[in-house]
């Protein structure tokens, strides 16, 4: 399963019994901006190696290995 | 002890024979008519990708043995036994209800793109692409950087919700056909549209994505259905994700 697919279903979609879900990860607000569109943003500048601005943000996202 | 929650399943569920969450043994809790299946845990796990994937292949391996449970959304944690029971409880009868509307059952995700080329709005569109990767503010920013005059700005604006407007048609006349040519092998859908004035939707030219309720049985030639679909458009370009648990279909 490609890694934004994962996480959108993981993260914003699925049964819900508690009143505290996870929203974001690593700050990003995911139901803001669209969890598939970031992720695949991030997958894809993950491929081709983030420029050096996007270098930060990137290293934030736990678990993404670059 | 605290408990992460991974799925819920009918009585009968078997243990998913995988690791949990940093490396525990998934357990199974009998509450009502339905178990839940959980790993113990002192306290709310934070989001990790590594955590993430091991979420779902719990759910996941749950799936495997001709049960269809209902994937629970990662984070949901609870202080002990009893609030877990408690919950769970309060709940049976929404569960059972979603647990025979999923039986037998799995997910496929189709993702729709545009072949063609875009309309020229895309001055806006692009710069607010780039302003949003560059972690600026996507929309207005972009758009504002190129156009040099409010009018200008006005008018980039109006363009670009225009296509956002006809990728939107676009994309729900495409999910309607591929449905209909579908027909009975798709229980249930759900249309997937990117959140309106995203400034980073579709800048592929990605119309939607359409998740489906497929009766495991129907998989294989689901699958095949679905791509002479999109093989049969050229201005299509579409791709299929699956099987998955249901998770578009429980909440």
């Amino acid at each position: 399963m490609p890694l934004a697919i994962l996480l959108s279903r993981v993260l914003d979609r699925g049964v819900v019994l508690t009143g505290e879900v996870v929203i974001g990860v690593a700050g990003i607000d995911l139901l803001y901006l669209g969890l598939d569109v970031v992720l695949a943003s991030v997958e894809s500048l993950n491929r081709s190696g983030p420029r050096p601005e996007t270098a930060q943000s990137l290293a934030r996202v736990p678990g993404i290995d670059r | 002890m605290g408990w992460h929650l991974y799925c819920v399943g009918p009585s009968g569920l078997p243990l998913p024979a995988v690791p949990g969450i940093d490396g525990t043994s998934p357990e199974l809790v009998r509450v009502g008519s339905t178990v839940a299946c959980v790993s113990a845990c002192d306290a709310r796990p934070e989001p990790t990708v590594a955590r993430i994937r091991s979420h779902h292949a719990v759910v996941r391996a749950a799936c495997a043995r001709g049960f269809t449970p209902l994937p629970v959304r990662f984070g949901q944690w609870f202080a002990s036994t009893e609030t877990l029971a408690e919950r769970l409880g309060g709940a049976q009868d929404a569960l059972l209800r979603t647990l025979a509307a999923v039986r037998g059952s799995m997910e496929f995700t189709v993702r729709l793109w545009s072949t063609e080329a875009r309309p020229a709005t895309s001055g806006a569109f692009q710069g607010a692409a780039a302003g949003a990767s560059s972690g600026g503010a996507p929309a207005a920013n972009g758009a504002a950087a190129g156009a040099g005059s409010g009018t200008a700005f006005m008018r980039s604006l109006a363009r670009r919700y225009g296509d956002e407007r006809t990728a939107r048609e676009l994309g729900l006349r495409h999910a309607a056909e591929l449905a209909r040519s579908l027909g009975p092998l798709v229980r249930s859908e759900r249309v997937e549209e990117h959140p309106p004035r995203d400034a980073l939707a579709a800048p592929d030219g990605q119309l939607l994505s359409v998740a489906h309720l497929v009766p495991s049985e129907h998989s294989g030639r689901y699958r095949e259905e679905a791509r002479r679909f999109g093989a049969t458009r050229p201005s299509l370009r579409l791709e299929v994700h699956g099987p998955y648990p249901p998770y578009s279909f429980v909440t």
